[in-house]
């Protein structure tokens, strides 16, 4: 059904494939750069994915890394992008490509918007579409995981340590010029991060495709999201080195990014930002613990959403067989069922005990909670109480 | 080229509606923050000083609202605010003035732009809900906010309050 309102954009181009990393520097010159800041993690330094791409940068003489910054911490730091800002000046960069998870490609999207921009005052630039079209930047994304789906969507949240302050900025002009997925850059990714990071992916699928700013376009990518991660998740986990299924889920991820890049996410985020904020639960982990319980939260409101999802997790047949007012309370049982499955071949947790979760915190994670911005979106209305009952559940 | 004249007088209604809506809106705001308590304690967090602008549009009508002594004010002048939300069309902006749409719906259809903290933002969100839910008919309301909170003091009440600003 067509809403009666949308709006869908998604301009980065994506190039997917083995060896695409190799056309990094054809995608360069499209753009007239040649002179790249190159952004990543010490992890990935170490064990030489980022090797990988200045070997494919390299082999081709029109291009040069001008700068490398491999310190990005888990979170995206406001320190740290200013310091990049300096380097990329220092240098004369013209470009900057990112590798890595969500916080090294969200310290880019702060760089490339600071410097695009022209602002030193970050602040003026906080909020959701006020940024005005800039001085253009070539920023192309390497992702390293195959969950957030940042490579190709509008947002980033940035944290200002020094006021304590996390700060979310939403605009299309965030959204990278080239988003290349390569199976190798998340062949050495371990089997429980690919659990979780592909269980945020389904989260960001579902609900993109539940939440109040749905629409056809997006649902399509969500749809396709969920039936590529059901597929190959399992396959993923245990075969790490099996490029096709890694292509599937990174391509999974990437999708699930352009559905909630526009329809954006609901409580479950919003919670599970909380649980990273108040007791650093690792976000694919929150998430994955809190999915089936906020579904359930939500039931009576989504029962028919929930229901059109049914036919990703199981076969036609099983589909028919099931009753229709059963079809939504199955949906949440089959993701569930995958939870657990996950659980015992990965260690996913699946509740809050199993991340340390302290019950005394679950007042503070809720206060928090409704303060995100991932609440609204979500279709059913949900306060303080509401929130500390589904931790509780969830505990 | 020219606008219409039809689409001038269907603006300049629009308009002259718009400002009479914000009107109540602001009085509603400062009447429900001294008698709803869920409305309270989220001003009550915001800290002293803070300033809201509702804009219905690039030079459209507009509302700023700033927080003094923990009750709700009006500025008259125009400048910079902590909070921003500004429509990118008045008949957007028209269809929320007029109980056609709620906040939390136009925030999901990118209905407006917002300039300042997402977070600060989303306790302005749930004062909005409430303050409709005091102004607008129940009909009216169920189409606009998640969860109809129970009201404190009849509607005909605040409308009394409203209009006699007290």
């Amino acid at each position: 059904m067509i809403p009666n309102y949308y709006e869908f954009q998604n301009t980065t181009k994506i190039i997917s494939g083995e060896f695409s990393i190799n056309n990094i520097p054809a995608e360069l010159r499209f753009f007239n750069s040649n002179s790249p800041l190159l952004i990543s993690d010490e992890i990935l330094k170490k064990i030489g994915t980022v090797s990988k791409i200045e070997d494919a940068i390299h082999t081709d003489d029109s291009v040069t890394i001008k700068a490398e910054f491999t310190e990005v911490p888990p979170d995206s730091d406001l320190a740290i992008i200013n310091k990049l800002a300096k380097l990329y000046k220092e240098h004369n960069c013209d470009s900057i490509i990112a590798v890595g998870g969500g916080s090294v490609i969200d310290t880019a999207k702060g760089l490339r918007m600071l410097i695009s921009q022209d602002e030193e005052d970050i602040n003026k630039l906080m909020g959701n579409e006020i940024l005005k079209y800039g001085k253009h930047i070539p920023f192309i994304v390497i992702p390293t995981t195959a969950g957030t789906g940042s490579e190709v969507t509008l947002v980033a949240v940035i944290e200002d340590k020094f006021r304590n302050l996390k700060m979310e900025f939403i605009s299309y002009f965030l959204l990278p010029d080239v988003a290349i997925i390569d199976p190798q850059m998340t062949m050495t990714l371990p089997k429980k991060a690919t659990a979780s990071t592909g269980i945020d992916a389904l989260c960001h699928a579902i609900e993109a495709y539940s939440c109040m700013q749905n629409n056809p376009i997006s649902d399509a990518y969500a749809t396709t999201a969920i039936k590529l991660i059901k597929e190959n998740i399992e396959d993923a986990v245990q075969n790490g080195s099996n490029k096709k299924v890694r292509l599937e889920m990174a391509n999974a991820s990437l999708m699930a990014g352009i559905a909630f890049s526009n329809s954006m996410v609901g409580l479950v985020h919003a919670i599970a930002h909380s649980l990273g904020a108040v007791c650093h639960v690792p976000h694919g982990d929150a998430v994955a613990i809190m999915l089936p319980y906020v579904m359930e939260y939500n039931l009576d409101i989504l029962d028919n959403k929930y229901a059109e999802l049914l036919s990703y997790f199981v076969s036609a047949e099983d589909y028919m067989n099931t009753q229709k007012e059963q079809r939504g309370k199955r949906t949440i049982k089959e993701v569930k069922r995958l939870l657990m499955k996950l659980n015992k071949i990965a260690g996913l947790p699946i509740n809050l005990r199993d991340v340390n979760v302290k019950e005394e915190n679950l007042t503070k994670i809720a206060q928090i909670a409704i303060n995100d911005g991932a609440i609204i979106v979500n279709p059913k209305a949900a306060d303080e109480k509401d929130i500390i009952e589904i931790l509780k559940m969830a505990y | 080229m020219k606008v219409s004249i039809k689409r001038k007088m269907i603006w300049q209604i629009k308009v002259l509606i718009s400002k009479i809506v914000l009107f109540f809106l602001y009085r509603g705001f400062k009447v429900v923050n001294k008698l709803e308590p869920k409305v309270y304690k989220e001003t009550a967090n915001w800290k002293e000083g803070y300033t809201i602008k509702i804009q219905t549009c690039i030079n459209g009508p507009s509302l700023l609202l700033k927080k003094k002594d923990n009750c709700i004010i009006k500025l008259k002048q125009e400048q910079n605010c902590d909070l921003e939300i500004i429509f990118k069309n008045l008949d957007t902006a028209f269809l929320l003035l007029t109980g056609r749409l709620g906040i939390a719906k136009a925030y999901c259809e990118h209905r407006f732009l917002l300039k300042g903290n997402i977070m600060e933002a989303m306790s302005l969100v749930r004062c909005l809900d409430i303050v409709e839910t005091y102004l607008f008919p129940k009909f009216i309301v169920k189409h606009l906010v998640k969860k109809i909170e129970p009201l404190k003091v009849p509607r005909v009440i605040t409308y009394l309050r409203v209009i006699f600003n007290y």
